[in-house]
């Protein structure tokens, strides 16, 4: 999940305001949430954490023994920015090892606490607004699938296009749409009747997608046709295409909470394009000082930093939104795949 | 019943697809010339067989036998037709030779020598059927670059293939076309500034590691896309340098009315009693219907994708990914013999229409 608005949201309706009375009863001033930036690294098989306030790597997080084989990818946060997941498979998707699965990471100890079996080579996750659900993309089996995000049980599976890859929950917890690369269709799933409701053709090898902050309006980046596709969700329908340029390899997409923008990485160009979602026109494109393929991106939930994963210089860009410009380069694990920012409320 | 619902969902979804026919870059070769780029890949690949197999003895691996038959049942009829127009006799000697490159192989008698001699008629061929001026021209290049990089066997395919299928002489074909690919990048990096033809060098050079010798590594195991993410990146940064678009299936609609026009112009050439001819022009459908049109459809229209798909197998013996995993799990069904070609043409025809239909012509 890459929608920080619903995450600040329960933070300032749950533990937040919990903190803040107990600052209130002790006199002291309201702790300041901190956030953790989780980069998912392919090749090295482990996950960066960054303090996104120092920039500093803070762990690292081994998710197999066996790098070169088996490769995390796709994350997603909980509601409360406590629980970050990680969907972790094989390179070879043929193989149905116990390595196909999703992983459930604290963000305050960085540990894991739970992991469950998500065979099909998960490639992406997405959370249920209410916390309770985790649901996957499973690429070499063109399935869909939910997951009790406690127990780990499969609550569902649905068959979507061919290479799934990216999936999200809507914010108001009734749909779920599913991206397929080879197919180039999002499957749109209804999360509560666990029903296919339709299949949309958008761009030409669609990776990733996501809702808008109302949820009105969902975003499919296409990494050949170099287009992010505008779907309004009333009618499930393609209402506009963002063309980001041929070159432009777009890959995930981060919401803004605080405004109406998003940030889509453009892993061909090496750049990060700022869209405004009222006119749908890229009203800027960030490429100075910026690492090498940016796949994956993540926002914190102020609004105020963008961080890029970048595949072929290994590395994180931090982009301070105020300026739309890159400030610093953090060195992460090989092939720097996703970013997820965790929160802890009230800091450490 | 099943079909029909998809394809009527199909149908009603597209009406809001909005084509995305961006005119970024000023040359789209696949459209523009589909039967010179078909001739000329059909071409590439009979030097890309022979450049795998020349690099081992007699006697051969049936595996890499399986290299050799594919010239002789595949490759040529991607281009005969028209060059026995141009030059009957050298026509029949280049099929001799395949033939008797063939039967050296079969009786595992030294191959080298019929290994040069296809591969210089081959390359007369070449000189003879494409123009002098296209071959120069970067469009053609790149798109052959896409084809070598992305159709069967290709370097992306190949590795895929040799590790996920289990098949080692996949991955010496991969090899090949990867020579083959930086033979024509070397002609087109004058048009490249220095930034660009470095991107470009690092890619290869990660092709280069991935495929470090004809010979395949023993054992072949790793992840299957490694070849993959390198290579796509390679065409993305070549488009900009040949002003071309190589990914011909970005808008699958106008593909699939460019295939309609040029499966019409087979039709018409298997009903003159131009079979060959015809042949080729199905094989440039094909090609396309397999790597850029068959998921889609077979996903969302499976009935007109299981007629289109069909056709194309039993007329040329291409097949998509899907239809390939399925063969894997039947034990390979037989090829079916089409007793009547031009029927077979006309019928294929049909499906594409029908084709441009579901995508919302």
């Amino acid at each position: 999940m890459k929608h920080p608005k619903r995450l600040a949201a329960a933070i300032r309706a749950g533990s937040l305001s919990l903190i803040a009375g107990l600052s209130l009863v002790a006199g002291t001033a309201l702790a300041q949430d901190s956030y953790r930036l989780y980069v998912a690294n392919e090749f090295s098989a482990d996950i960066t954490v960054i303090d996104t306030a120092s920039g500093e790597v803070i762990d690292t997080l081994a998710i197999s023994g066996r790098p070169g084989e088996v490769r995390p990818r796709g994350m997603a946060v909980s509601p409360d920015g406590t629980i970050v997941y990680a969907s972790v498979s094989d390179f070879n998707p043929i193989l149905e090892t116990p390595e196909d699965k999703i992983l459930a990471i604290d963000v305050r100890t960085n540990e894991i606490v739970r992991e469950f079996r998500a065979g099909g080579n998960p490639e992406r996750v997405a959370v249920s607004p209410d916390g309770t659900q985790v649901w996957a993309a499973l690429e070499a089996i063109a399935q869909g699938a939910g997951y009790d995000a406690i127990t780990g049980e499969q609550l569902a599976t649905f068959r979507v296009g061919v290479e799934a890859e990216g999936v999200a929950v809507s914010p108001d917890g009734k749909w779920v749409y599913i991206t397929a690369e080879a197919t180039h269709t999002v499957t749109v799933v209804d999360r509560e009747a666990l029903k296919v409701v339709t299949h949309v053709l958008v761009g030409n090898r669609p990776r990733v997608v996501e809702f808008s902050n109302d949820g009105s309006r969902a975003y499919v980046t296409a990494e050949i046709g170099g287009t992010v596709s505008v779907i309004d969700t009333s009618t499930h329908k393609v209402i506009d295409t963002i063309n980001l340029g041929l070159d432009s390899r777009p890959v995930e997409i981060a919401v803004d909470p605080t405004s109406s923008l998003i940030y889509v990485a453009g892993g061909g160009t090496s750049a990060v394009y700022v869209i405004d979602t009222t006119t749908n026109q890229i009203v800027n494109t960030i490429k100075e000082n910026m690492g090498r393929r940016p796949w994956g991106i993540a926002i914190t939930p102020d609004g105020k930093t963008v961080f890029t994963a970048n595949g072929l210089s290994d590395s994180v860009s931090v982009i301070d939104t105020a300026c739309g410009c890159v400030v610093k380069n953090i060195p992460a694990g090989r092939g720097a795949h996703s970013a997820e920012i965790g929160v802890i409320p009230g800091g450490l | 019943m099943v079909s029909r619902l998809f394809r009527g969902t199909a149908v009603s979804l597209v009406v809001a697809f909005i084509a995305t026919a961006f005119a970024q870059y000023g040359y789209q070769p696949f459209f523009e010339q589909p039967l010179i780029q078909s001739r000329a890949y059909g071409m590439e690949l009979i030097l890309v067989r022979l450049r795998a197999i020349d690099q081992f003895d007699a006697p051969l691996d049936d595996d890499l036998m399986e290299l050799i038959e594919l010239i002789g049942e595949s490759d040529v009829n991607r281009f005969i037709g028209t060059l026995r127009a141009a030059d009957p006799e050298l026509a029949d000697e280049l099929l001799d030779e395949i033939e008797e490159l063939e039967e050296k192989a079969e009786e595992g008698r030294n191959h080298h020598g019929s290994v040069r001699e296809v591969r210089e008629l081959t390359e007369r061929a070449y000189d003879l059927i494409i123009p002098s001026q296209v071959r120069k021209s970067p469009a053609f290049l790149a798109a052959l670059i896409a084809d070598l990089t992305l159709g069967e066997g290709g370097i992306a395919e190949g590795y895929e293939e040799a590790i996920g299928d289990e098949e080692p002489f996949l991955f010496t074909g991969g090899w090949s076309s990867l020579q083959s690919v930086k033979e024509l990048w070397s002609q087109l990096t004058i048009y490249a500034t220095p930034a660009q033809a470095a991107d470009v060098n690092e890619m290869l050079a990660q092709l280069d590691d991935i495929y470090f010798s004809p010979e395949p590594p023993e054992p072949l195991v790793g992840n299957p896309e490694e070849a993959e993410a390198p290579a796509q990146r390679m065409l993305g940064l070549i488009e900009p340098i040949a002003d071309a678009e190589v990914f011909a299936g970005r808008d699958m609609q106008a593909l699939a009315v460019s295939l309609v026009a040029t499966q019409a112009q087979a039709c018409r050439a298997y009903d003159a009693g131009n079979d060959e001819v015809g042949l080729e022009g199905v094989y440039a459908v094909g090609e396309m219907y397999a790597r850029y049109l068959a998921g889609f459809l077979g996903f969302m229209a499976p009935d007109v994708h299981e007629e289109a798909a069909e056709t194309i197998y039993a007329l040329t013996g291409i097949q998509d990914e899907g239809a390939e995993d399925e063969e894997d799990e039947d034990d390979e069904d037989e090829r079916p013999e089409v007793a009547d070609p031009a029927g077979a043409c006309r019928e294929l025809l049909e499906a594409l229409e029908e084709a441009v239909e579901v995508l919302g012509g």
